[in-house]
C-alpha cells in the first residue's frame, strides 16, 4: 500500500497515554510506519535538524503535532517548522484535544496541513489516525 | 423742575391778585368816604397779605411735589436694583449648583470679569483679587498650564469653541479637576471682541468615572480569567479523561472473554463515569462560551426553531413526538447559533421529560407583546414542581435520578444565559392543570446588543 514501503512519522506529543494510542492505531494500520515520538518542541526541532542524539534521524514524511505542549506551544513549534525552508514542505497535521475555534484558525493560518480534534473514545481515535494515514499516504502526493 | 421751582412766584402773584380783590371791593364800598389814604393803605396790606399767603402756599406745594417726584424716582431705582440683584443671585445660585463659573475677557483691553462662581471654584476672594488671565493661569496646575494657555490662544486665533480638562491648585493647596470651555464672543460686525469662558468643577465626577473605569477593567480581567479557565478546562481536564477512557476500552478488548460479570460491570462503570465527566466538561464549556463567540444580527426565530427540530430529528422520531407552532415567528436581533441552541434545549427537554407511554406534544407559541416578543414552549410531559421552578435554571441542577433521565443539568442554565444575554427573561409558567411544562421567554424588540467580545 502507498507509494513508499515505509513512512516515517514524527509525533510531537507530551502525553505518553496519547502517544501510546497513536502507536497502537498505527500498529493496526495497513501502512508500514515508523513512529518517532518526541515530547516537546525543543526535541522536535533537534530531531528535524539532526542535533544531539538525533544524528541519525530520518526526514519525516508526516508530522503529527499536539498543541498542548510543555514550554513552547504547538502553535510556536508549527511556526518554527514553517519558518524553516528545509522543513516547510513537510505536512503537519495538528492533533489536539481542543476544538476551540481560535486554536483551529490559528493553526491553519500558521500553515497547518490539517487539524484533527482527538476523539474521545479509542475506536474513533484509531479511525482518525487511520484516515490521516489513508489521506497522506494513500490519496495525497507527498514531496519526494 | 422749572415749573415747580417758580411755584412760589406764581403763588405770590396769584395771592397778590386775590389781595387786590378785597381791596377793590372795599374801595368800591367806601368810595364816598374821604378816607382814600386809609383805603389805599388797607388795599396795599391785603395785596401784600395775599402775596405772602400765595408765596407760602406755593412753597409748600413745591415741597410736596418735589417730595413726590423724589419718591417716585427712588422707587424705580430700587426696583431696578432689585431686579439686578435677583438676576445676580439667580446666576450665582445656578453657578453654585452646577459648580460652574464664568468669565469674560475683552480682547482689546485684556480686561477680565469673573462671576462669583468663577472666584469660588478657584478658591479666591472677589474682594481681594483682581481678575486677569494671568491670575487665572497662576491657579492652573503647573503641569497643565502650558496646555491651557495654548488652548485659550487657539480659541482666540481660530475663533472656535475649545474645551479641556485640567487641574487647578487652590490657595489652600487642594487640587481640583476642572472642565473648561471657551468661545469667542463677537460684536454686531462679527468682530471677535471677547473671550467667554466657563469652568466647571468635575473633581467628583472624575473620581466616580475613574472608579467606574477601574471596575470595568476589573470585570474585563476576571472575564478573561474565566475564559482562560474554561479553555484550560477543555484541554487539561479532558486530556487525562480521554486517556483513561481509551485505555479502559483497550483493556476490555484485551481481556475479552476473561472478564467475569463483576469485573465486566466495573468496566462499564468506569466507561460510564468517563463519558459523563466528558459531557459535564463539554456542557460547562458551552455554558461559559455563551456570548463570547456570538455575533448578533437579524435572525429568524422560525429558522432557528426549524434548525433545532432538524438537529433533534432522532429524538423526535424515537419518542414519536409532534411539534406545532402557532403565532407569527418574528425576526429578532440575536446570535443565530445561540438561538438554535435555545430552541434545541427547550424542545429537547420537552421531549426528554415525557410521560411513559405518552408521545410528547410540543407547542411553540409566538406572541407580540408590544416592546418584546414572548415565546412559549409547552409540552405534555412530567412537568416541573412549582417549588423547583427557579432551581431548574441553576447550573448542574438536576431534578431526577440519572437512571430516570440522563443529563448534566446544564441545558436550562444555558437557555437562561442565552435569553438574558439578549435582554430577555425566561421562566417556568405556573401550572394551571397538572399537565406538562410551559417555559416562556421574552425577547426585546429594540435593543443595542451587549458587546461581549
Amino acid at each position: 500500500m502507498g507509494n513508499k514501503a515505509m513512512y516515517d512519522v514524527l509525533l510531537i506529543e507530551d502525553d505518553p497515554g496519547d502517544a501510546g494510542l497513536v502507536r497502537i492505531a498505527m500498529r493496526r494500520s495497513h501502512y508500514s510506519c515508523r513512529l518517532h515520538h518526541v515530547a516537546d518542541g525543543g526535541e522536535a526541532m533537534a530531531f528535524l535538524r539532526r542535533h544531539g542524539s538525533h544524528e541519525q534521524a530520518p526526514r519525516p514524511d508526516l508530522i503529527l503535532l499536539d498543541l498542548n505542549l510543555p514550554g513552547r506551544s504547538g502553535h510556536e513549534v508549527l511556526e518554527e517548522i514553517r519558518g524553516d525552508s528545509l522543513f516547510r514542505a513537510i505536512p503537519v497535521v495538528i492533533l489536539s484535544t481542543s476544538g476551540a475555534d481560535r486554536d483551529i484558525k490559528k493553526a491553519y493560518s500558521l500553515g497547518a496541513s490539517s487539524y484533527v480534534a482527538k476523539p474521545m473514545d479509542v475506536e474513533a481515535f484509531t479511525a482518525a489516525i487511520h484516515s490521516i494515514e489513508d489521506f497522506w499516504f494513500g490519496t495525497a502526493q507527498l514531496p519526494a | 423742575m422749572d415749573t415747580v421751582g417758580t411755584l412760589p412766584l406764581w403763588g405770590a402773584m396769584f395771592g397778590g391778585g386775590l389781595g387786590l380783590l378785597p381791596a377793590a371791593l372795599m374801595g368800591w364800598a367806601v368810595r364816598d368816604a374821604n378816607s382814600s389814604g386809609t383805603l389805599a393803605a388797607i388795599g396795599l396790606v391785603t395785596v401784600l397779605m395775599g402775596c405772602g399767603l400765595g408765596l407760602m402756599a406755593g412753597r409748600a406745594f413745591r415741597h410736596r411735589l418735589k417730595a413726590a417726584a423724589a419718591a417716585r424716582a427712588g422707587r424705580l431705582e430700587d426696583i431696578y436694583e432689585d431686579a439686578v440683584q435677583r438676576a445676580r443671585a439667580l446666576l450665582s445660585n445656578a453657578e453654585r449648583v452646577a459648580q460652574l463659573g464664568s468669565s469674560e475677557r475683552q480682547l482689546e483691553t485684556g480686561q477680565s470679569a469673573w462671576s462669583d462662581g468663577f472666584f469660588a471654584i478657584l478658591g479666591l476672594d472677589p474682594e481681594q483679587c483682581q481678575p486677569s488671565s494671568t491670575r487665572f493661569l497662576d491657579c492652573v496646575h503647573p503641569a497643565d498650564r502650558a496646555a491651557i494657555e495654548a488652548v485659550m490662544a487657539k480659541a482666540v486665533q481660530e475663533g472656535r469653541r475649545v474645551e479641556e480638562y485640567f487641574r487647578i491648585i487652590r490657595p489652600d493647596g487642594e487640587i481640583r479637576i476642572l472642565h473648561g470651555r471657551a468661545e469667542v464672543g463677537r460684536d454686531e460686525q462679527g468682530k471677535a471682541v471677547r473671550l467667554d469662558s466657563i469652568i466647571q468643577d468635575v473633581t467628583e465626577r472624575k473620581r466616580l468615572e475613574d472608579e467606574l473605569d477601574g471596575l470595568i477593567r476589573e470585570l474585563w480581567r476576571s472575564n478573561e480569567e474565566l475564559e482562560q479557565f474554561a479553555y484550560v478546562a477543555s484541554h487539561d481536564l479532558r486530556q487525562p479523561l480521554r486517556v483513561v477512557g481509551s485505555y479502559v476500552s483497550l483493556m476490555e478488548e484485551e481481556l475479552q472473554g476473561s472478564l467475569n460479570d463483576d469485573t465486566q460491570e466495573y468496566m462499564t462503570f468506569v466507561r460510564d463515569g468517563v463519558r459523563r465527566m466528558d459531557r459535564l466538561i463539554t456542557d460547562l464549556l458551552t455554558y461559559s462560551r455563551v456570548g463570547r463567540t456570538s455575533t448578533d444580527q437579524l435572525v429568524s426565530m422560525a429558522k432557528a426553531a426549524e434548525s433545532a427540530v432538524t438537529d433533534l430529528q432522532f429524538e423526535i422520531e424515537d419518542a414519536g413526538a409532534t411539534i406545532h407552532a402557532t403565532g407569527d415567528p418574528p425576526m429578532v436581533m440575536g446570535d443565530q447559533s445561540e438561538m438554535e441552541r435555545l430552541f434545541q434545549n427547550l424542545i429537547g427537554n420537552a421531549i426528554k421529560y415525557r410521560r411513559p407511554n405518552q408521545p410528547p406534544e410540543v407547542m411553540i407559541h409566538y406572541e407580540d407583546q408590544g416592546d418584546a416578543w414572548r415565546i412559549s414552549v409547552s409540552d405534555n410531559g412530567i412537568g416541573i414542581p412549582p417549588e423547583h421552578a427557579e432551581r431548574v435554571f441553576g447550573i448542574f441542577q438536576r431534578l431526577h435520578a440519572r437512571n430516570e433521565f440522563e443529563g448534566t443539568g446544564v441545558g436550562l442554565a444555558i437557555a437562561k444565559k442565552i435569553v438574558e444575554r439578549h435582554g430577555g427573561v425566561i421562566k417556568v409558567e405556573p401550572r394551571e392543570t397538572n399537565d406538562g411544562t410551559t417555559l416562556t421567554f421574552s425577547w426585546p424588540k429594540m435593543r443595542a446588543p451587549v458587546d461581549a467580545s
